[in-house]
């Protein structure tokens, strides 16, 4: 008894462990992508600005550069990632289908479809306007998909009519989408297309507030019916045996990643993939553990978001490359790969 | 469809030569009568060369002179009604290479329709238009006078602004991604004739989308934004980074879109504006 | 022929019990009663007028051909199927007035089908068992890890804890989802076809792991000398309605099973124990 009792207490501090590694990896790589950019700023000059400790004197406008530029952007692509991740972690667990994502149902591109309409019937105009406005759009238009599918499957929420009219919502939104693109003027349409490919440029410390407060919202929701979704995982009937209100508990959390899904993409655009490809290596990595996957979702896809952004801002000089681009050239090869392992190795693993 | 809007814009903003192209070496001789317009600034050359009232259709955004705005419209920069066309009837088929989808002029020329194609791609490319049109149009005295004068008036500008002390500028082609001109896009010769020196010169596409940490880094004296059909874009942003000097000068430019993105005569009013206002900075 | 009971067609069912015993929580009370229950889908009777009852501590068989309606009369039991008449009780309260969780703490399932439960470990799988227990951000203490230990060492699934569930035979994972109802701490445990896809050896292993626990199970068989092996009495289904009730020897018949299975038999006593064996006329 008394080893067991051991065992138990050793692996909660792995656990515990493995939990400091990757917070500690999420602030590493924040700090290292904040000292690439297009100014000339060091390593050690973030540092002397973000530490309390430091008494080196550092040059106002570099300051400002890392305060008001490059740390907002990092933590926006942070909670992007870590948002987009924890979305797609969830609606894999109660879909049980592993290559579920917010695009799969239609939440991404309700999103997208409100935000270009709303850019494009504004032209452009006032930034405090347009972010208001592109909100709001993305809300609706999530809001809109997540109302279609609901209708269409009806109170069993049963998966396959969720998947389906989850794929033709997704269709439908982006006809509409293609639709506005289609009837704007061409730069504005070439604009709006950079748009949905997805960009943190947006970033400041206001626009931060509300992803931020949803995303740890949502989080700790997930965390707090972590039991609940295990079971669903099970199966519907099983989960119905265990205590879960399937219908119930599946709606919820479709709503919740839509809510998530929609407040992403007014900031930063379409960005695909990592709602797929998160959960999936977390899964991997920490497959047989006992430990709640959402924590661990959340930092990695966090972590990996802010690389691909430092990725978008150095592969090209004075230029910028769509973070939509990055996660979708990186997702979809991580996507075929998993299809073949699945293919060869023959079930889930 | 994405693409092919893309790619449009992309080519509507690149530059060339513009040459004639006589689809069914048609008969010269005769200056045609029924013309369909399909580009803004192809509108604006005709009305400049006095056939306005000989244009039956044209394009949307084809909106100056303000007689322009009632002619039918028949098409876009995506597509075009060649229904529309052939029940109009036309003589003259005015396209833009850069401006119009290449299978819908294809299919026009493949129904034998008279067909020019506009392939204005450089801000001079503006004459050598006035003359082809004029041409054919039966109005080559006032076409080439015309491009006499617009070839004059710009090598005027250029003569007095383009040798004086460079002037940095930013130029905010849009907000919301922030994107802007780079040394390749045809805009940027109206800025360079006025003395003006682009802080993306260098960039590796022409209209790149950019971050407000490189224009801070760059530190323009100016800050260029066109308006888009009538609508402002947002310079907000700005405000916060006085460490530009544009900011803390005030030297934030507000020009109207259609003059400085339209291969239009009037580009040259649009250059004027910009060459004053530069030098009004060069020398505050 | 050694049919030792009379044909038990239209059976009298368990004693209609008034609302008064059933709130009496007498040791004596039946664990579940089921009254008058039936079930319509469009307009379908699939179960008609059932009642039944069972006693704490027994092991109750249902036995029918496919399509009798087995599996909905049980998904009655634990809250799948809302009765659209009748009503099921379990340890004194009508199950559909229950909450979800508070059912699945009185009653665990093993159900035919699992998902292949995206990757979780066998451990995992077990401790799916204590999710009616707990709260939500509630989490395991060190209690539940004994007990989960206990179970896993119990059922002989301790080389497999880390493994995947997917990766399982068929035996090993009715062994787990023994062990996750057990963690479920019900009263009455309900085994839809317990024994299918397993061979011999498991069919037997898993009854008698299941006998020998001190729980009410409520279990359908198509087998018919398993069910006669381990069941204290046989409920009889056939086109949704409940066709005889009793012990193996009083409801195993001849003609019982040539009416309800269309098959023709021998029965007669197992060699080796008290309760009928029933041989199948397999050749025409």
């Amino acid at each position: 008894m008394n080893s067991s009792v051991y065992a138990v207490s050793s692996a909660s501090a792995k656990g515990v462990g493995r939990l400091l590694l990757f917070i500690a990896l999420a602030l590493v790589s924040m700090v290292f992508a904040i000292s690439f950019g297009a100014a000339a700023i060091s390593f050690q000059d973030v540092w002397s600005v973000l530490s309390p400790f430091s008494t080196q004197d550092i040059e106002p406008l570099k300051e400002r550069i890392i305060l008001e530029l490059r740390a907002p952007r990092a933590v926006l692509a942070f909670l992007a990632g870590a948002g987009l991740s924890l979305a797609g972690a969830v609606l894999q667990t109660v879909t049980r289908n592993p290559l579920s994502d917010p695009y799969l149902f239609g939440i991404s591109s309700g999103a997208s479809f409100g935000a270009v309409l709303v850019i494009a019937a504004a032209g452009s105009f006032s930034i405090w306007g347009v972010n208001i406005g592109i909100t709001a759009g993305a809300f609706v238009g999530s809001a809109l998909s997540v109302l279609l599918v609901v209708s269409m499957v009806g109170n069993g929420a049963q998966i396959e009519r969720m998947l389906l009219a989850g794929v033709a919502v997704s269709f439908m939104f982006g006809a509409a989408t293609s639709l506005v693109l289609y009837l704007s003027d061409p730069l504005a349409a070439s604009s709006l297309l950079f748009w949905t490919l997805g960009s943190f440029t947006r970033a400041s410390w206001p626009n931060l507030i509300l992803p931020a407060l949803i995303i740890v919202a949502c989080l700790v929701i997930f965390l707090a019916y972590s039991r609940s979704l295990r079971a669903v995982l099970a199966g519907d009937e099983n989960a119905r045996a265990l205590g879960v209100s399937v219908g119930r508990l599946r709606m919820g959390m479709l709503l919740l990643s839509s809510l998530l899904t929609a407040t992403l993409v007014a900031n930063c655009g379409g960005i695909g993939f990592v709602g797929l490809m998160i959960p999936h290596i977390v899964r991997r990595l920490l497959a047989q553990k006992q430990e709640n996957i959402f924590i661990y979702t959340a930092l990695l896809g966090g972590v990996f978001m802010v690389w691909v952004d430092v990725l978008a801002r150095t592969l090209s000089d004075n230029a910028e490359l769509p973070i939509g681009v990055i996660t979708a050239a990186i997702g979809s090869v991580f996507f075929l790969l998993v299809l073949y392992k699945k293919d060869s190795r023959k079930g889930y693993q | 469809m994405r693409m092919r809007s893309v790619l449009s814009l992309l080519v509507l903003l690149c530059g060339v030569q513009s040459k004639v192209l006589m689809a069914n070496g048609s008969d010269l001789a005769v200056p045609a009568q029924r013309i369909i317009a399909l580009s803004p600034h192809s509108v604006e050359l005709l009305f400049l060369l006095g056939v306005g009232d000989r244009i039956v259709a044209t394009t949307e955004y084809a909106d100056y002179p303000e007689q322009a705005k009632a002619i039918p419209r028949i098409g876009s920069h995506s597509s075009i009604q060649i229904e529309r066309v052939l029940e109009l009837d036309p003589d003259l088929i005015v396209v833009w290479e850069s401006g119009n989808p290449a299978q819908d002029v294809q299919r026009m020329i493949d129904l034998g329709l008279n067909v020019h194609m506009s392939r204005t791609k450089v801000l001079l490319d503006i004459a050598g238009e006035l003359e082809t049109l004029g041409a054919l149009v039966g109005k080559k005295e006032q076409g080439e006078a015309l491009a006499k004068e617009f070839r004059q008036r710009f090598l005027g500008l250029s003569e007095t602004y383009q040798n004086k002390a460079p002037v940095s500028f930013f130029y905010q082609l849009w907000q919301q991604p922030l994107r802007t001109i780079a040394a390749g896009s045809w805009i940027n010769t109206v800025f360079k004739h006025c003395g003006g020196a682009n802080i993306f010169d260098d960039a590796s596409t022409d209209y790149p989308q950019v971050s407000i940490e490189t224009v801070l880094i760059k530190a323009p004296q100016v800050i260029v934004v066109p308006s888009h059909h009538g609508a402002d874009i947002g310079t907000d942003m700005w405000q916060a980074w006085p460490e530009i000097p544009a900011v803390k000068n005030e030297h934030i430019l507000f020009f109207e879109g259609d003059l400085l993105h339209r291969f239009s005569y009037r580009v040259l009013d649009g250059m004027e504006q910009v060459c004053t206002a530069f030098d009004r900075i060069r020398n505050s | 022929m050694m049919t030792d009971k009379s044909p038990t067609d239209k059976a009298p069912t368990g004693q209609a019990l008034t609302d008064q015993t059933i709130r009496n929580k007498h040791n004596s009370a039946p664990l579940v009663q089921v009254n008058g229950l039936s079930w319509v889908v469009d307009g379908q009777r699939l179960l008609d007028d059932i009642s039944f009852s069972i006693n704490e501590g027994e092991f109750v068989g249902i036995i029918g051909p496919n399509g009798a309606g087995k599996s909905s009369l049980m998904r009655c039991l634990y809250r799948v199927n809302r009765p659209s008449e009748g009503s099921v009780y379990c340890a004194g309260d009508d199950v559909w007035k229950l909450s979800a969780k508070e059912s699945a703490r009185r009653t665990a399932v093993i159900l035919q089908e699992t998902s292949e439960q995206m990757g979780l470990s066998v451990e995992q799988v077990v401790s799916q068992g204590l999710t009616p227990h707990k709260k939500l951000f509630e989490l395991d203490t060190e209690a539940d890890r004994t007990l989960i230990n206990k179970l896993i060492t119990e059922l002989e699934l301790e080389s497999l804890r880390t493994h995947s569930f997917a990766t399982l035979s068929g035996g090993e994972k009715q062994r787990v989802m023994l062990a996750r109802a057990m963690l479920q701490r019900p009263r009455l445990l309900i085994m839809d076809e317990p024994t299918n896809h397993l061979d011999v050896h498991f069919q037997i292993e898993v009854l008698r792991k299941v006998k020998k626990l001190p729980i009410t199970v409520l279990a359908s068989f198509h087998d018919l000398n398993l069910a006669a092996a381990f069941c204290d009495r046989l409920i009889v289904m056939d086109k949704g309605k409940l066709v005889a009730h009793g012990s193996p020897s009083e409801v195993i018949s001849e003609t019982l099973i040539s009416e309800v299975f269309r098959t023709c038999c021998v029965v007669d006593k197992h060699p080796l124990y008290d309760h009928p064996r029933v041989s199948y006329a397999v050749h025409e």
